[in-house]
């Protein structure tokens, strides 16, 4: 049984057709890799996913709610660690704050976070900071875990640190679409691999197939060109 | 007339002077706020209107504007003013001048707030009323604050533009003291401007002290 099901996403922006047209399907527990080129679609998939776009045509299922874990991290500044945690628990979902500021901590505490629980996002290191933006998305409880290339914004120890984080949800079987540039980390954790360009899907498979046995010139010189850089 | 007797004639005259000023920020701080929605509607109309008084406001002098409100219901429609219209017609124009320039500072501090808050909220899940008030109204306050104080600093000079329909405020009394018979004239005017200087440290001294609470984050 599908947790999510996107039949035929088109979007447009001023004439310009970003999805042309793309089928996902994600299975309970799975851990989805979109990889591709930079521009050919993928955060725009991933924000009509969750609901930031309204895509042009085209269907989406999804069972249960979805969390985005953002590149930027968009945490919110003014509020504690705790609060960035609470609040919408607090707020959005109308638990009660003793109920959320346990589920919260446990979070944090999962995240090897718990001694900076009340300090401001500004006193963090960008590694820290986007650990706390992956437990508020947890917070939520989502039964689908965005993720928009979580490591980007961050220098290789720090990705480390993200990627390990991101590895043990897998193993807890938390369903999963991460957009990424990390081959190395897609095809050690993924499940499944997606590669886009264009605004649709080029090839789509095991990460081994995708990027060892790749029929697909496009695709093999991609790989080519990031193991280089890797 | 002894200076002793002057200066407590100019304090007298003080309560009228910070009355204007606090009832004109109770008033355009919200106000400026709620002229700031009305610009950014995406109902044309309404936002054509707003930018037309913002202009307006902004484009032609207080004083003037000051002139127009307590005269113009009078002169021009003719209407009988109550007894006490010359206070309630500076109240007013300060109110709708001010909320003009206030309007004009949280669009500056609104647009400047990364989209990435907005979207780290809607994924959240939170309302568009919840986002506003709980998310991007508090960092708002804080980006706008500095330029807050420039304009409350020059609200406690502007009260004295009140002079020109004969509100009897710190400027008025003053003048009326140094052309009396026997005042000690000039030095009339010295001791109100040093009364305007000190209610502008203790607001500036206020204002740092608020800017310095909400440090607390960057």
């Amino acid at each position: 049984m599908s947790l999510l099901k996107a039949t035929d996403i088109r979007k447009s922006f001023s004439g310009r057709e970003v999805l042309r047209g793309l089928d996902l399907s994600v299975e309970e527990g799975e851990v989805v890799a979109v990889i591709g080129p930079s521009g050919s679609g993928k955060s725009t998939l991933l924000r009509c996913l969750t609901g930031l776009e309204t895509p042009d045509s085209g269907t989406i299922e999804i069972k249960g709610t979805t969390g985005l874990v953002f590149q930027q991290f968009n945490l919110f500044p003014h509020w504690s660690v705790l609060r960035n945690l609470v609040d919408p628990q607090v707020v959005v979902q109308k638990k009660p704050r003793e109920e959320a500021e346990k589920f919260a901590m446990s979070l944090l505490a999962r995240m090897d976070l718990t001694e900076k629980a009340d300090e401001y996002p500004y006193q963090l290191s960008g590694g820290q900071q986007q650990r706390v933006a992956i437990a508020r998305a947890m917070a939520m409880s989502p039964n689908v875990l965005f993720f928009d290339e979580p490591t980007s914004a961050l220098d290789p120890e720090l990705t480390a640190e993200i990627l390990k984080v991101i590895r043990k949800l897998a193993e807890e079987n938390m369903t999963m679409v991460i957009v990424t540039h990390e081959m190395g980390f897609a095809r050690g954790i993924a499940d499944k691999v997606y590669f886009m360009e264009g605004g649709v899907w080029l090839a789509q498979g095991t990460p081994q197939q995708i990027m060892e046995e790749s029929g697909n010139e496009r695709i093999r010189s991609f790989m080519n060109l990031i193991e280089q850089k890797e | 007339m002894t200076v002793q007797t002057m200066i407590m004639l100019v304090a007298k005259s003080f309560p009228m002077t910070l009355a204007i000023f606090v009832l004109t920020l109770l008033g355009s701080l919200p106000l400026g706020l709620l002229v700031y929605f009305g610009r950014a509607s995406r109902f044309k109309p309404l936002s054509k209107i707003v930018r037309g008084y913002i202009s307006i406001m902004r484009g032609t002098p207080l004083i003037l504007q000051l002139m127009v409100v307590f005269y113009a219901p009078s002169l021009l429609l003719h209407i009988n003013v109550p007894n006490n219209w010359r206070f309630a017609a500076v109240i007013i124009a300060f109110i709708i001048n001010y909320a003009a320039y206030f309007c004009e500072i949280y669009r500056g501090g609104i647009e400047s707030m990364p989209v990435g808050q907005y979207e780290a909220a809607a994924v959240l899940g939170y309302t568009k009323a919840q986002t506003f008030i709980r998310i991007i109204l508090p960092q708002v306050i804080k980006r706008v604050l500095p330029s807050v104080t420039n304009e409350v600093i020059t609200l406690v000079k502007d009260t004295s533009l009140a002079s020109i329909i004969g509100t009897v405020e710190m400027f008025t009394r003053a003048k009326q003291i140094a052309v009396a018979p026997h005042s000690p004239g000039m030095l009339t005017f010295v001791v109100a401007a040093v009364f305007y200087y000190i209610f502008n440290y203790v607001m500036a001294f206020i204002m740092e002290r608020i800017e310095k609470k909400l440090s607390y984050y960057r």
